[in-house]
Formats: structure tokens, sequence, C-alpha cells
């Protein structure tokens, strides 16, 4: 490869991983017709309430990584001439109505740079809205009425809306929603009336509870337009990789296209790079883990997870994404193995496992460090006393302390291989309180034969003591 | 492996951040991933900011955040008149950090500030490095959630790294609206990498300075080419027994100066001879304490050895490894003492020739010292509790375990006695151990004998019906059973001593008293918490072998 495509890969490099972390909105013609609609949807009831004052409220769902979040962001791009307060709560940061007025009003004062909340004493500045803890409940319809009488329309995003349903009386959902059907009543009635200085309100509510409506309770779902815009993760295979090969074939950007001079190179580049992302997506290999992935996990997310690492590998020396560092990248991310670390672990702790395994192999599921320790014990006396060399080396284990054991066997502990069986007691005293291995037999198998270790190894599969 | 991921996780971190990364470390590798992300954003151009926040300090919410903001800020704070500590945002507004909304209120306005001195806020982003995560599920697991999502709570390029021991499903909450994080796993430990990094530990000397170390001739930075070789050599001899680069550090830090021994003493002869003239070898015994005048000796003499030497250096090494290795490896020994035990033995020049009887002098002297100092250990242990009981207690104690470890239903057939008052033998069958049998699945599980099990519990009466037995039979260190009729009396006024020992025995914990601590009646259960080594040296105390009255006597 040339100097110059190296600093094309790199720059091609950074385009993609710049692109994961965002990944475009599916434009191709299966995508268009879900996500388009429900972005279409979004818009004019946004729309509705920037432009002809309309109170509005609706509610997006989808699964999680499905673009609920990019939609409400592209669709509040496309009314941003209208210049809207966009007040964001989330209800995993505000767990009450409380916190959720003061970041309401926190965020009022920020957008439109004056103060709406009734302080009875100290003025009505920033300090005195952050440090108003005691902000008693029964401001908050008067709060919420003020959103009405701003000189701009308003647009309230309520993030995992499903928790803020289960805050008290759900008086905030009640307010937000009276004043959103209130503000729909007004402007229909003064419609007529020449150009109406009233500025409306929409209340988005985004959950990935599907059952979210009946969360409700009356009084509140009947405030509640009914306006549910869903969001679905691409639906069939074909769309999925479509968004992968959008995502890899991202083109370059005038940003980085200005440290190339030549055109034609960046030309040749861009065909040889899409054709190289091509045969990428057609190999078997290829297509089989994205399958995998997709029978799993339908998100963008997930894929653009599972894609970075095959990106990030990439370099001069492997200026191609290969199928194995996908799958590599897929064992990873999804559901890694929990116990691949143990062929790291010392010898004293790779003993107490054998030990833990011959114990299972008489039947006990459960044990103590009395019994481990006397099963590793024996079998150092066993082997110790065999008169056996194997290439000039004896095949006795090595003796450890019962410090050094207890030391290992308390490490496995914190790893949580061992786990405890049933509730601490104080009567118990400690080498002799049961613990359960949580490894499976193939783990301890696989690690000890990974360890290297032959006199493990050997103790492993010539069987215990008798 | 893992260097190179953190590596590429560092590149990826200046680059495009993910929002939230997991990094799964359950070895707790070195350099741990968070002092290593650290220093290698912080010495990169780009424009992230990396915060490390330890959770194992962090026990409430407002700890935390204060953690969060004062590293942010760079902000140590002090004392103020009032003997309360200062915090950065005080500044501007208090109470702050009550709740998460204004924490994150007050992360804005310190990264604002921040970025603002540092210059543009383009491609700025905050690194949370977040040490020992699985502590947080303990103590804050409310906060789990919203601190992976602090990007989109803040609204400014937060990336949050948790680092953990514990993988990622024991940590998450099991909510649905919880981000799925960038999963990285630390946890190979090559060769390479942990040689890399046992090389990054050799001192680096300050010129001029002396230190106290005696062995400080031998971290000599002309010498780092052969500490690469000795942690090759050292690496090697340890694999089959562990890999832990704690291990190894502790290993190499006792072993290096025996390694470099050789060479240092050449160097130290050539400086005596250009000293002293015709006094030529005696740098064979003369004392390591008196480095200090050689220091300020021109340092022209001290070069490193050739690379021929270089296998000498190693085979001698290797000699004496196995002998050293074991008592170091499980810390009988510790690496000072081992080292000042090395220090005061004899050695030799690297440029004298190698002789067997020296070799074998070196090797026995120190496959003995480690020895020594480990039976002194282990035999200090039962002799102060065996000098602070008398001999009744002792008895008791006796009894105590005979109580924990039978089975009640054996005892008839320990401590029946016939009207000859000759002991009706009945005793175990069975020897120590878990029998093996092929039993799997199905079958009758294996017994496990009762001392590997951990001590029964038994009533106060058993106790005192064995401890009768046994001072009928051994109390006087009889071996034959006395007088058979010892009267109902003397054991009824034995029994307020006896109470009162027993009392004494459970303050020393060495009998565990079970259950309600206020019931004064006779359904009092007790536990023995000794073990089989200490009842039997008091057994053995009292003239009679514990073995003999065990059911299931330990092989």
């Amino acid at each position: 490869m040339s100097p110059g495509s190296h600093r094309l890969l790199d720059a091609q490099r950074k385009a993609i991983l710049q692109s994961l972390l965002k990944p475009p909105v599916r434009a191709n013609a299966a995508g268009e017709v879900s996500k388009h609609s429900s972005l279409q949807s979004l818009v004019s009831l946004l729309e509705g309430s920037t432009e002809r004052g309309e109170g509005n409220s609706c509610l997006v769902l989808g699964p999680r990584g499905s673009g609920k979040s990019r939609l409400i962001e592209d669709a509040l791009e496309s009314v941003q001439s209208r210049n809207p307060v966009v007040i964001r709560l989330s209800g995993e940061a505000q767990h009450d109505d409380r916190l959720a007025m003061r970041e309401m009003a926190r965020q009022l004062v920020r957008q439109t740079g004056s103060s709406y909340i009734l302080p009875t004493d100290d003025g009505a500045d920033a300090e005195g809205l952050a440090s108003a803890d005691t902000i008693p409940t029964t401001h908050l319809p008067a709060l919420i009425a003020t959103l009405t009488t701003l000189s701009r329309p308003t647009v309230v995003i309520l993030e995992s809306f499903d928790l803020f349903a289960t805050h008290a009386r759900q008086a905030l959902l009640y307010c937000l929603l009276d004043t959103a059907q209130a503000c729909h009543a007004h402007s229909d009635s003064q419609a007529n009336e020449g150009p109406s200085k009233r500025y409306g309100i929409a209340v988005i509510g985004v959950s990935t509870r599907m059952d979210t409506l009946n969360l409700l309770e009356k009084r509140v779902k009947s405030r509640f337009s009914g306006r549910l815009i869903r969001v679905s993760p691409p639906s069939s295979f074909e769309e999925y990789v479509d968004v992968a090969k959008t995502i890899l074939q991202v083109p370059l950007t005038s940003e980085e296209i200005l440290e190339v001079e030549e055109e034609e190179e960046l030309e040749e580049w861009t065909s040889s790079w899409n054709q190289s992302i091509a045969t990428f997506l057609s190999n078997k290999e290829t297509i089989r883990v994205l399958k995998d992935l997709f029978s799993l996990r339908q998100d963008i997310r997930t894929l653009c997870q599972v894609l970075l690492e095959p990106v990030m590998n990439l370099s001069p020396n492997s200026p191609a994404l290969t199928a194995a560092n996908l799958r590599q990248s897929f064992d990873a991310q999804i559901g890694p193995p929990p116990f691949a670390y143990l062929r790291e672990l010392s010898y004293p702790c790779l003993s107490l496992l054998i030990a833990t395994f011959h114990i299972a192999n008489t039947g006990h599921e459960a044990f103590n460090f009395e019994m481990l320790w006397n099963n590793f014990s024996r079998q150092v006396e066993r082997t110790g006393t065999m008169p056996v060399m194997i290439n000039g080396a004896s095949v006795g284990m090595i003796k450890v302390p019962r410090e050094v054991m207890t030391g290992a066997f308390e490490s496995l502990v914190a790893l949580k291989v061992f786990q405890p069986i049933g509730p601490a007691s104080s009567t118990i005293t400690k080498p002799f309180v049961k613990y359960r291995c949580a490894a499976q037999r193939g783990d301890i198998v696989e690690a000890v034969e990974k360890s290297g270790n032959l006199k493990l190894n050997s103790w492993l599969k010539r069987g215990g003591v008798e | 492996m893992s260097t190179k991921q953190l590596n590429q996780l560092a590149e990826l971190l200046q680059l495009h951040p993910p929002p939230f990364i997991f990094i799964h470390d359950p070895l707790h590798s070195r350099p741990t991933p968070s002092s290593f992300l650290h220093n290698s954003l912080h010495n990169s151009t780009s424009q992230s900011m990396p915060v490390r926040i330890d959770c194992n300090a962090c026990l409430t919410s407002k700890m935390l955040f204060h953690a969060i903001i004062n590293e942010v800020t760079s902000w140590v704070p002090e004392l103020n008149t009032k003997g309360r500590a200062t915090s950065w945002f005080n500044r501007h507004v208090s109470k702050w950090d009550r709740s998460l909304d204004s924490f994150v209120e007050a992360l804005k306005a310190a990264f604002d500030e921040t970025i603002g001195t540092l210059g543009t806020r383009t491609n700025a982003n905050l690194i949370l490095l977040f040490e020992n995560v699985e502590r947080l599920k303990e103590t804050l697991p409310a906060l789990i959630v919203p601190l992976t999502r602090l990007c989109e709570l803040a609204q400014i390029p937060i990336s949050t790294v948790f680092i953990s021991s514990a993988p990622w499903c024991e940590i998450s909450p099991p909510i649905g609206t919880l981000t799925e994080p960038y999963l990285v796993s630390v946890a190979s430990r090559s060769k390479q990498d942990t040689i890399s990094y046992l090389n990054s530990l050799f001192p680096v000397a300050v010129a001029g300075s002396s230190t106290s170390r005696p062995n400080s001739d031998a971290y000599n930075p002309i010498l780092k080419p052969l500490y690469s070789t000795f942690l090759g050599v050292l690496y090697d001899g340890c694999t089959p027994y562990t890999t832990d680069p704690d291990d190894l550090t502790h290993l190499a830090y006792a072993m290096w100066p025996g390694f470099v021994r050789p060479v240092l003493e050449d160097w130290w002869a050539a400086e005596q001879s250009l000293e002293g003239g015709d006094e030529k070898e005696r740098g064979e015994d003369r004392p390591v304490s008196s480095n200090e005048e050689h220091r300020r000796k021109p340092q022209e003499l001290r070069t490193l050895p050739p690379d021929s030497a270089t296998p000498l250096l190693i085979r001698h090494f290797l000699v004496s490894f196995n002998s050293s290795f074991s008592p170091l490896h499980n810390r009988t020994i510790s690496a000072k003492s081992f080292l000042n035990a090395q220090a005061s033995q004899p050695s030799f020049r690297l440029s004298q020739r190698f002789t067997a009887p020296a070799m074998a002098s070196i090797n026995a002297s120190l496959s003995s010292s480690p020895k020594k100092t480990g039976l002194g250990l282990a035999g200090s242990k039962h002799g102060d509790l065996g000098a602070s009981l008398s001999k009744h207690k002792k008895l008791l104690l006796v009894g105590a375990y005979i109580s924990s470890f039978n089975p009640a239903r054996t005892d008839l057939r320990m401590f029946g006695r016939v009207a000859e008052g000759v002991m009706k033998k009945g005793r175990a069958r069975r020897t120590g151990g878990i029998s093996t049998g092929k039993s799997l699945f199905g079958r009758k599980a294996a017994k496990v004998p009762q001392v590997l099990l951990g001590p029964n519990s038994f009533t106060l009466e058993r106790l005192l019906a064995i401890y009768g037995a046994l001072v009928v039979e051994h109390g006087d260190g009889h071996t034959a059973p006395i007088n058979l009729q010892p009267g109902q009396v003397e054991i009824e006024v034995h029994r307020t001593t006896v109470l009162t020992m027993l009392t004494e025995l459970i303050q020393l914990r060495l009998i565990n008293r079970i259950g309600q601590h206020d019931r004064l009646d006779n359904n009092v259960t007790l536990k023995c918490n000794v073990g089989f080594e200490v009842a039997e040296s008091f057994a053995r105390e009292m003239k009679f072998n514990l073995s003999d009255l065990l059911w299931d006597p330990v092989s």
C-alpha cells in the first residue's frame, strides 16, 4: 500500500468509527416505510404545536436500541426554525415530581433567561432555584401553567416515561397532559380570532414498555391524546445488512478530503473500499455471524457494538475487515464466557478447582475449605512418595502451606467462582463454611489444560485420592 | 493481548469514545486498566480529560459526586474557617450534592469551566474511569443506571468507563432501559506483557541521590539490560506455579540482588583495588553496608558484564532457584529477610571461576536458612495456648472436641465399660478422607468424615458425661482405668468448677456457644472451636491417644 492509501485508510477508519457512534437513519427503500412514517407523524405533531399553537401529546414506543431517541432528535431538528423551548426529563434521574419540577424550572431558566417559579423569599435568580429544595408540590400546576404562557412553543420530552407513572398520584403527568389538552381546546376556539399569540405545547413520552398506556390512571389517561408512535428495529435480515453496509461504506467527508490532494486517488480509494466491504458482507461466515446476531438482537446499537472491534483492528497490515475478526468480536460482546480467565489463575487456585472437581466426582456438589485442603494435601503426599521421574523431574506436586491455600480460596471467593451456600452464620467457623463452584466442570478442564501445568493436568485426569 | 486491547481502547477513547464502556478485569491486572488509560490519555495530544474515581472510597452518593467534581476541576478541598471542607462548586451554588440532577448541573458547569481553560471544546470529552465498580452494586445501586447515561443526562460528551472484577451481568440491574456497554475483557496475562510491566518497575536512578537501601547498587541503570534477561529466566522458572505479576514482582525484588551479586562483587573488587592498591581479594568478605563510599567513585569501573558471562550468571541463579522459590512464593520468609540472609552470605566474583565446593556451600546455606525460619513460625502456634490452660481445662477441651466430632450414638461404644473395668474396644472402622467410588448421579454420595465437615453442636450434659469419663480414665495421667466407683459426690463437687472452666473456655472462644445466650437451663448447646492438632497435643500431654477415642479418626 502507498502512504497515500495509508492515510486514506486511517481517514476511512475514523469516519466509520464516527458513524458507528451515530448510526445513520435508514433511508433505503425497505426502511423508508416504517421509520419514515413514524418520523413524519412525529414531525407533523411537533409542527402542530410549534406552528399552530396546538397542545399535543404522544408516546414513542419501541424496544431499546431501536432509535427512539434518534427519531426525536431528528424530528426536533426539523422544527428547529421555530426555536421551541425543549425540556428533557428522565425517569432515571428525576425519581419524584419534586426533582422533576426543579429540573424543569432549571431548564426553563437556562433557555428563556428568566424565572417562572414562585419562590417566596429570595428573588428569582438561578441560585434561589437550585437551592430550592423545598418547593412544595402545590406549585406544580402553577409552574406547568407557565409553559403555555411563554413566548415560544414548548416541547417536553419524558424519557423512561413508565417511571414517571410510578410517581405519587402521577401528578406531573396529570398536570402536563391536562395543560396540553387545555391548550388544544383553546387553540380550537380562538383559531379564528386573528393571529393567535398563544403558543403550543407538545408532550412526548419515550418508553420501552409496550403496556405503558395501561400504567396511567384513568384521569391521566383521559387527558392523553392516545397517539402512539411505534419505532421498530429492522424487520428483515436484508435491511439489517443494508444498515451495516451504509455504516461501513460511509463516504469520507470534506474535512478528511482536505488532507488528500488528488481527487482521482480518493475516487479510486472509495471504489476499492466499497468493493472490499461488499466482499466482506457477502462472505459466508460474515453472513452467518450477522444472522446469529440478528436472531438474537435486532437493534442497530448492538450491531454497531459488534462492528466496533473489527473496525478498530483495521491497520495498514490488515486493511480489510475479516469474518474471523467479526466472529471474535461477536463472542466478546454477546455473552462472553464468564470463566475464560480461570486458566490465568495461580497454581494454588487451580489446585483448589481440581479438588472441587474430584469432590464433585464423589457426589458432593457442596464443599468447604477443609475438604479441599484435605484432598489437596493427600494428593501432594501421594505424588511426593512416588519414585517416578519424568524427564529428570519428579512428578510430585509442590507443597503449599495452608495459609497460602486459604488466601487462594479467599481470592476464588472474591472472584465469585466459589459461592457460599445459604446465609452466613456466626456459629460456623471459616474453614467449614460450605460453598459451591460456579464454574462448570468443562471450564475447569479447559482451564487446567490451557494452563500447561502437567502435574495438575495429570491429577485432574487420573482421578483423585482414594 | 491485554496491552494491545488497552492501547486500542485508549485510541478509541481519543477518537470517538462510546458513551459507555465496561472493562472486565477479574485478575486485577498490572498495570491496572485505569492507570494505563489515564496515563495514555493524559499524555496524548487529544482533548480527552481522563478522570479516575475509586468506587471503594465512595460510600455515599455525596462522596461520589464530590470525588468526580474534585477530579474534574483538580480541586483540592481545604478546611475553611468553620472547620468544614470547601468544595469547588460552593462558589457557585450550595447544596449541589444533594441529588443527582443538581450534580449533573454541577458537572456541566465544571466541564465548561475546565474546558474553557484548556482551550477549544470542539473535540473535548470527559472520560470518567470508575474503578472497583462492583462495590457500587452494594453501596449505591440506584446510581449505576444514571452513571451509564451521564452522556445523555448532561448533554455533554462524557464517556463512562466501568472497571470491575465482576462480570457485567453481575453488576447490571435488570432494567430494560439500561445502555448495553461496549465490553472489554483484559484477563489474559501474556509473558510479554508481564515482563514489560516488571521491567517498567526497575527504579529510575536519580543522579547523586543516596538511598538507604543496602542493595541500591543492584539497581544501577547500567544493569537494566541484564535485568530484562533476568526477568525472562525468572518468568520461565515460575511459570508452572504462578504468573501473577504481583507474585513475580515480589520474587524479582527478592532474587535480583542475588542474581547480580557476582557482577557487583567485581565492581567492588575493582574499586577496592583502585583504592587500596595491593589488597586484591578483599571483595570476598567485605560488608555490604559500606557501599556508600563507593557510590562516590567514578562510574567508569561499573560496566555491564560481557554477553558471554550472562549464561554463567543464569546457571548460578538456577542452581539456587528451586530452594529459594518455595519459601518466597509461599511467604514463609519475607523478601526483606531473604535479602538480608543472602547479603550476609559469601559470594564470588563473576570474573573468578566457579568451583564446585564453593557452589555447594552456597547452595547449602541458601536452602537451609529459609527452612529454619519456616519451622520457627509453625512451632510457636500452640505453645502459648497450652501454657495458658490448666490440665482440667485441657481435658474439658478434648472432651468438647470428642463431643463435636463423634456421633452421639457412638458414645456408649466409645466410653461404655464392662464390670471388669476394661474398655470395650469399639472404635472406628473407617479411615479419613472422602471415599471415592464411582458414585455419580443417581447413586448415593460417598460419606464425608465429620472432621472435614466441621464440628457438630452438642449439649452441655453430653460434654459433662464425656468429660467425666475422661477424668476417670485419664485425669491423673493413669493409663489404666482407675477405681470405677468414684462416687456421685465427687462428680457433683466438680460441677461448679467445671462450669466455671467452661465459661472461661467460651470466653476464650475455644468453645462456641450456640443458640440464645440468655437461657440458663440445661439446654445449652456448644461447639468445639479447636482443630485436631491442638486437641491431640493436649491429649498427648495427658498421655493418651486422641485417635483411639474418635469414631472417625484423622488419618
